[in-house]
């Protein structure tokens, strides 16, 4: 039987294989997640159809695709099966299976007319190219099936989840249980296989977060949540009511077929699931016709009334401080309620009916702040009752305020001449917020009340409610109150200025504003009338506040600078031009704040005028104005500020310089670069630097022959920036002509800069190798070297190894250095070599520092080969700082063989801390898993350091490893016992009745899980669902104690303790260390523990450890095996 | 000036006060208990002239602001899915839910102000206040004003809203008969400007806490550990001179103290605030209902949803109004 590669795919061609063939390549395939045995191919190819529901059209080709990244299940073997086998047996279609995700690819694509995503997980097309391809695909006209995990995917692609039709969202129907599916559409053809209206099925149920699947797919398998069973499963939402199975929708010109059955392996010799597979995939391939209309969901077909009532019994009787489980029922209910108008309102009576019986006041209190969400004018005779009684009166009214209508406002109205006190409030409060016009007459008397606190409610609402009337009251109030209710008027006054503006009424609003805009009146209001004749006054909103900012009070001119950016940029500010000298700083700045962003004459020359104020904030408000502007003027006036002004000023400038935006200023910058006297144009040349002006590259080149070293300077600076690979050759000559140790720096790092930028990876370096070959000058020669070792081009490899073999000690350094500086690890062995064997001390130091920085970016090493890299450098390094050197490398290595390497010096004199700092830094990164050697190296840094961050670190890695100290790992297992799903934990196997004589207990091999030690994984030990194991080891107590059993398991737990049961779990879940947490009494001497861990399905573990009652560790007990 | 550092349920009373009194007000996010409270604060903020600073100080930390300016300059070319990340679980502190009497110097009744009226106990109040629906909506609304806000600034949305919005959240039990708000939660909105921004619980994002920006040439994710992208290089590529440049702030009460001196808009103005947390109460009410909403970012109304735009304020207990 030929092997396969685990990426290769293959066609399985019907014409040319003969079936014994073809089953041997489908079982290689099978072999890669689960055996699939002899007797269930059988199965299968019996179940299959003889026919296909209809003819092809023409040969149909479809690619199994599976591939899962994440859960893989053991039904991607059967389902691999099924599928290429009903192909053949129908003649529906060839396929090809693939788990390769270079098939999404449009070339690979166009050989099919479908995709079947079989049960893949986790996928995420992170290549945009395979994503467009399938996207295409669809669009275009293919098929998609998924089955069953299908929905597992896509988490980061929100398209192709949308696709398929949602996100798995948990399967509180598990795969042990039998379930009811409805068949919401009999007729439709791709339910021909299903007869009946309902069918059980066991398998697992998928619920998904649906993307649109209501208004976008068809549904026509759903759970029947109706079903008492499939409403009690454990993990089951109140919500839960909707759980469609299958659907078909259109996409783009093409079809989707989704299924969640599919997880057991039984489903897969299923004759009716088969047949409606056969008829969903070839409505997928384009063969079968099917109606795709989507179909609303029938919500009031899966909720009674009866359940609101037998939750509103519960809440019945709440009080304060109690539980609200069934008030979070009830809410979680009405989420599936509100999805029919008619539940609603029947839910609606529901609750007024409770309303009216015995229950609590806290009860009917929830119930009308429940009620006030959806109450319609059925619920106000209650409400309107309710209100008139002194223990109710608050709850119904928080209902009766969120009642639209006439008849609610009017239940209000007529509630408010009777009431007192705060209700009353409340009542002038809730008219106002409607607002309720017809209340005015019943609220404007309120406004004189002696009760203050009422007299403000009523004006506020008055002005809620505004209109002329309104406005009149609250005028004559406003003249005749003082204190308060004055400031109450203005502002509510106010409000009916703003109310007229809604209603488009402007210049009603702006005769009360200018009645506002008056001195006695406070800040905010007079702002706010101002504001408001400036947005209501268009054509005259320029002079308001022109005039404004001439005022003499300076309240007023705040207010005004406040709007001033409201104004249009063409307005002519020329009067305050004028007037802005006069402002005291603080009202500059706000100025110069508020033209910020212009660019007209007036306001560049407010900003240039300020520009050398002698109050720092208004020169600084200027710098930033101009830099905003977008105005060649401004680069002027900023390189001058930059090349003249003081420290601060100087820095201000020239970051605005480099920031100023707008299409004109790199154009300005450049035609100044050339016309400018010399200390501006520094400032110039380092900006066109700092601006990435490439434009200017040619000028600066130039530069660097001015006979002002400074301009040389900041040209070689700049160059670095802003040069292209073209100005290489040149820049090089210029550096190795000139005598200037500072040119000579920054134009190197120039020319290693533009080499950077040379395209093709082997041409970086060639203009410095063609000098070099040129040049007799030793200093010249050196320069070269030091450049290519920064460069790291290839090619000058062999000139560096040359120059390390030359007599002259200086060439030889320079070479060393140069390789010891490369960007990445290719000199790395001769580096090695250097730091190995020579005789020179330098050279010795620079190669085994190149060396060690080296080791992290060698590429084709892991942790264990970086460790062993650090080792053989540790052996060459002879000082201490060298060694330190080789230990704080060492850190950044996370693996344990580098935490044995370091541990090795901590007790190296002048090495301690630093060995001890990679002890912790190694130690905090590695897995948790590994903690029973960690911590023993943390520990003992903690008790050795002196330190004190050192000691803090130490103690925070020991708290968190601590927490997978201690677990048990010596056990004997026995198992796997079989038995009914439903059974399993009940059940009491052999080990629980026995004396354990007749059993074949074995020891538990260590490292079943080779990172978490503590993982006892049955699943690697006897994999597969439904199956019981047992666990039981001895455990030696100094003496009788208290402890604290905490254990996690996966799936449910049973444990004895010296023949008593103290703990049982019937539960789903994965392992988490001390899940659970079991008081136990251990007796002195020897405790016997067993342990049941009934499997349901997918992983299978557990864990458990002793620890003290308050959970820290529990020294001195001894653990043991049965002999 | 005055400082807002109170339970959310106070935000509006204390901010629209303080507004008419004219002080300028630094206020910690989010913004408020409501939408419709968040509307009042900004138009009374807006009408009466004072600052507004908002406690969203991610805004002025330099990786968030690159990160908005690498999106905004299309480094990531078109962007079509925003991932936000916030904190799941309910961070209780338990120190009794049994009613009792309140401690001595405490004004219980000023405390609850307009929220219902509920007896005291020990774990209401201080802190815990978060994962009580009647004083705040959880994780979401306290984190919102945080992530969600700069996923709008990157998106140039600072002013714009949802147009429609669809989730799940997971209640706890409340058998504590005290702590409601959602323990994890997921929902999705369209953003008519044709993106679409995904904002959940961590646990339920592949990339975890932040803003993970998707788009078709790359990615972008931040949170307050980081800054991270896809293809790398997109962080080393300097924002010019000509390009989209953002508000800069180095220090976000500094901001507030310039602002407050130049009368100029923070970095976090009130309307800029309310557009944040308007996504974390939208995402609350679309999951309290249960069902996909369609939102009018103009008249900040529901379309054809009577009963969610019921959900827009809360009826406040008496004296209390704004």
């Amino acid at each position: 039987m030929a092997t396969i590669d685990r990426n290769q795919s293959y066609l399985l061609n019907l014409k040319r294989i003969f079936l014994t063939g073809l089953v041997a390549l489908i079982l290689n395939q099978g072999v890669l997640t689960a055996q699939v045995s002899d007797e269930e191919i059988r199965r299968i190819e019996e179940a299959l159809p003889d026919q296909p529901v209809v003819q092809p059209q023409k040969p149909r080709n479809l690619l199994i695709f599976s591939l899962s990244l994440g859960y893989a299940h053991e039904a991607i073997a059967y389902a691999d099966q099924m599928l290429a086998r009903m192909g053949l047996k129908t003649g529906a279609f060839q396929s090809k299976i693939s788990r390769d995700m270079s098939v999404f690819h449009a070339d690979s694509l166009s050989a099919y007319d479908a995709i079947c995503f079989n049960n893949t997980t986790k996928l995420l097309f992170e290549d945009e190219n395979q994503r467009r391809a399938l996207m295409d695909f669809v669009k275009e006209g293919g098929g998609i099936i998924g089955l069953h995990a299908a929905t597992d995917n896509f988490y980061n692609w929100p398209e192709a989840a949308g696709l398929m039709g949602g996100w798995f969202d948990g399967h509180p129907w598990t795969a042990d249980g039998t379930w009811q599916v409805v068949v919401n559409d009999p007729e439709h053809p791709l339910n021909a296989a299903f007869s009946e209206e309902r069918f059980a099925v066991n398998d697992e149920i998928y619920r998904i977060r649906p993307l649109n699947l209501r208004r976008n797919s068809r549904v026509i398998l759903a759970l029947d949540m109706t079903d008492p069973a499939n409403r009690k499963a454990t993990g089951v939402r109140v919500s839960d009511r909707d759980i469609p199975i299958s659907w078909l929708r259109s996409y783009g010109q093409g079809r989707l077929f989704y299924c969640s059955l599919g997880h057991n392996r039984q489903i897969y010799w299923h004759p009716q699931i088969l047949q409606h597979y056969l008829a969903g995939i070839q409505f997928a391939l384009g063969d079968l016709e099917a109606d795709t209309t989507p179909v609303p969901f029938n919500w009031s077909a899966v909720v009674e009334a009866a359940e609101v009532q037998v939750i509103l019994q519960e809440i019945k009787s709440y009080q304060y401080g109690e539980s609200r489980e069934a008030q979070m029922q009830l809410q979680e209910l009405l989420r599936v309620i509100g999805h029919d108008a008619g539940m609603l309102r029947r839910t609606e009576l529901q609750l007024i009916e409770f309303l009216q019986s015995e229950a609590t006041l806290p009860a009917k209190q929830f119930i009308c702040e429940t009620l006030s969400s959806f109450a319609g004018d059925a619920s106000l005779p209650v409400l309107m009752e309710m209100l008139s009684e002194e223990s109710t009166w608050e709850m119904a009214l928080f209902a009766l305020e969120r009642i639209p209508g006439e008849r609610a406002a009017a239940i209000l109205r007529q509630a408010l001449p009777q009431s007192r006190g705060r209700m009353r409030i409340a009542l002038v409060n809730a008219l106002g917020n409607r607002p309720d016009q017809d209340a005015l007459p019943s609220l404007i008397p309120l406004m004189e009340d002696a009760d203050e606190t009422l007299a403000v409610a009523a004006i506020r609402a008055v002005g809620k409610i505004g209109g002329d009337k309104a406005v009149k009251t609250l005028k004559k109030t406003a003249k005749k109150k003082t204190g308060l209710l004055h400031q109450e008027a203005i502002f509510a006054w106010l409000n009916c200025a703003v109310l007229y503006e809604q209603e488009n009424q402007p210049a009603k609003a702006i005769r009360i504003y200018r009645e506002l805009f008056n001195p006695d009146h406070p800040y905010a209001v007079r702002f706010a009338a101002l504001r408001g004749m400036v947005n209501n006054h268009e054509s005259k909103s320029a002079r308001i506040i022109l005039n404004e900012l001439q005022s003499k009070d300076s309240d007023n001119r705040s207010m005004a600078l406040r709007l001033l950016p409201e104004l249009d940029a063409d307005v002519d500010l020329t009067a305050i031009e004028r007037a802005w000298p006069g402002f005291h700083p603080s009202g500059q700045v706000q100025l110069i704040s508020a033209l910020t962003g212009r660019n007209d004459v007036v306001s560049l020359g407010i900003f240039s005028g300020a520009m050398n104020h002698s109050q720092p904030a208004v020169q600084r408000a200027a710098i930033q104005a101009l830099g905003q502007s977008g105005s060649v003027k401004a680069v002027d006036r900023l390189a001058l500020l930059a090349a003249t002004g003081r420290c601060e000023e100087r820095k201000n400038a020239r970051e605005a310089l480099n920031r100023l935006q707008g299409d004109e200023i790199n154009p300005y910058i450049l035609q100044m670069l050339t016309q400018s006297p010399d200390s501006i144009k520094l400032e110039l040349i380092r900006s066109a630097g700092q601006r990435h002006m490439s434009e200017a590259a040619s000028v600066l080149v130039d530069y660097l022959e001015n006979e002002n070293p400074d301009i040389r300077l900041e040209s070689a600076k700049a160059l670095a920036q802003v040069g292209l690979p073209v100005h290489l050759k040149t820049i090089l000559d210029h550096l190795l002509q000139t005598t200037s140790e500072a040119e000579q720096r920054e134009l190197q790092k120039t020319v290693v800069a533009l080499a950077g930028r040379t395209p093709g990876p082997n041409q970086r370096a060639a203009p410095l190798i063609e000098r070099f070959n040129f040049t007799g000058d030793k200093q010249q020669q050196i320069l070269l070297l030091e450049m290519m070792g920064k460069i790291g081009d290839p090619q000058t490899l062999p000139i560096l190894k040359l120059a390390i073999a030359e007599p002259d000690t200086e060439l030889q350094l320079a070479a060393v250095r140069a390789l010891s500086e490369w960007p990445d690890a290719l000199p790395m062995d001769d580096l090695y070599a250097i730091a190995a064997t020579s005789t020179d001390d330098r050279q010795r130091i620079l190669a085994l520092r190149g060396y060690v920085r080296m080791i992290m970016l060698h590429e084709n090493s892991d942790w264990s080969g970086k460790s062993q890299m650090y080792g053989r450098a540790m052996q060459l390094a002879s000082g201490v700082q060298e060694q330190r050197q080789v230990l704080s490398g060492l850190a950044q290595v996370y693996s344990p063989e580098a935490l044995q390497l370091v541990a090795d010096y901590l007790d190296r004199p002048g090495l301690e801390q630093e060995a001890q700092m990679a002890v912790i830094q190694i130690a905090a990164s590695l897995d948790e898993g590994l903690a029973n050697e960690i911590l023993p190296l943390v520990r003992r840094v903690q008790e050795q350091t002196s330190n004190e961050t050192i000691r803090r670190q130490s103690q925070a890695i020991i708290n968190q490893l601590s927490r997978w100290e201690d677990f048990l790992v010596l056990w004997e297992v026995t198992g796997p016992f079989l038995g009914e799903a439903g059974n399993l934990f009940d059940e009491a196997f052999v080990p629980e009745v026995d004396d354990h004589s007749g059993i074949a207990w074995k020891v538990l091999p260590q490292g079943l899980d080779s990172i978490n030690y503590w993982h006892i994984d049955f699943g690697a030990l006897m994999g597969g669902s439904n199956r019981v194991a047992y666990l039981r080891n001895r455990i030696n107590s100094p003496a009788d104690q208290q402890a604290l059993l905490e254990l996690g398991s996966d799936d449910a737990v049973k444990v004895w303790l010296n023949g008593q049961l103290v703990h049982a779990n019937n539960t789903v879940r994965g392992v988490t260390p001390a899940e659970d947490k079991v008081a136990v009494q251990l007796k002195q001497g020897w405790n016997h523990l067993l342990v049941k861990v009934v499997n349901y399905a997918g992983g299978w573990g557990a864990c458990l450890r002793l620890r003290q009652p308050d959970g820290s560790k529990l020294d001195g007990l001894e653990v043991a095996l049965y002999d | 000036m005055v400082m807002i550092a109170t339970p959310d349920h106070w935000h509006a009373l204390i901010a629209i006060g303080a507004a008419r009194a004219g002080k300028d007000i630094y206020a910690e996010k989010p913004l408020a208990y409501s939408i419709a409270e968040g509307r009042a604060i900004v138009d009374a903020v807006q009408r009466h002239g004072v600052i507004w600073q908002t406690g969203s100080w991610q805004r002025s930390q330099q990786h968030f602001r690159l990160a908005c300016e690498l999106v905004r300059n299309g480094r990531i070319g078109n962007v079509h899915t925003v991932r936000v990340g916030l904190p799941q679980g309910n961070g209780i502190q338990d120190n009794g839910t049994q009613p009792c009497d309140p401690p001595q110097g405490f004004d219980y009744d000023m405390w609850l102000g307009p929220a219902p009226w509920r007896p005291y106990n020990p774990s209401r109040c201080h802190w815990n206040f978060r994962w009580i629906s009647d004083y705040s909506q959880g994780q979401l609304t306290d984190w919102a004003g945080h992530h969600c806000d700069i996923a709008n600034w990157a998106m140039d949305t600072e002013l714009s809203a949802p147009v429609t919005i669809e989730g799940q959240a997971t209640y706890p039990a409340a058998k504590d008969g005290l702590f409601d708000t959602p323990e994890s939660y997921y929902f999705e909105c369209q953003f008519k400007e044709g993106f679409t921004m995904i904002v959940a619980d961590s646990m339920q994002q592949p990339k975890g806490m932040g803003v993970h920006f998707i788009g078709d040439e790359g990615w972008i994710h931040v949170n307050r550990s980081g800054l991270w992208a896809g293809p790398e290089a997109i962080l080393k590529s300097p924002i010019r001179p000509n390009e989209i440049q953002l508000y800069r702030s180095a220090d976000h009460i500094g901001n507030f103290i310039d602002c407050v001196r130049s009368r100029r808009p923070t970095i976090t103005p009130a309307d800029v605030a309310h557009h944040s947390i308007m996504i974390g109460h939208l995402g609350s009410i679309a999951m309290k209902l249960g069902r996909r909403l369609t939102w009018d970012p103009a008249r900040e109304r529901f379309a054809d949803d009577a009963g969610a735009n019921r959900h827009l304020s809360r009826p406040m207990r008496s004296p209390w109004n704004v």
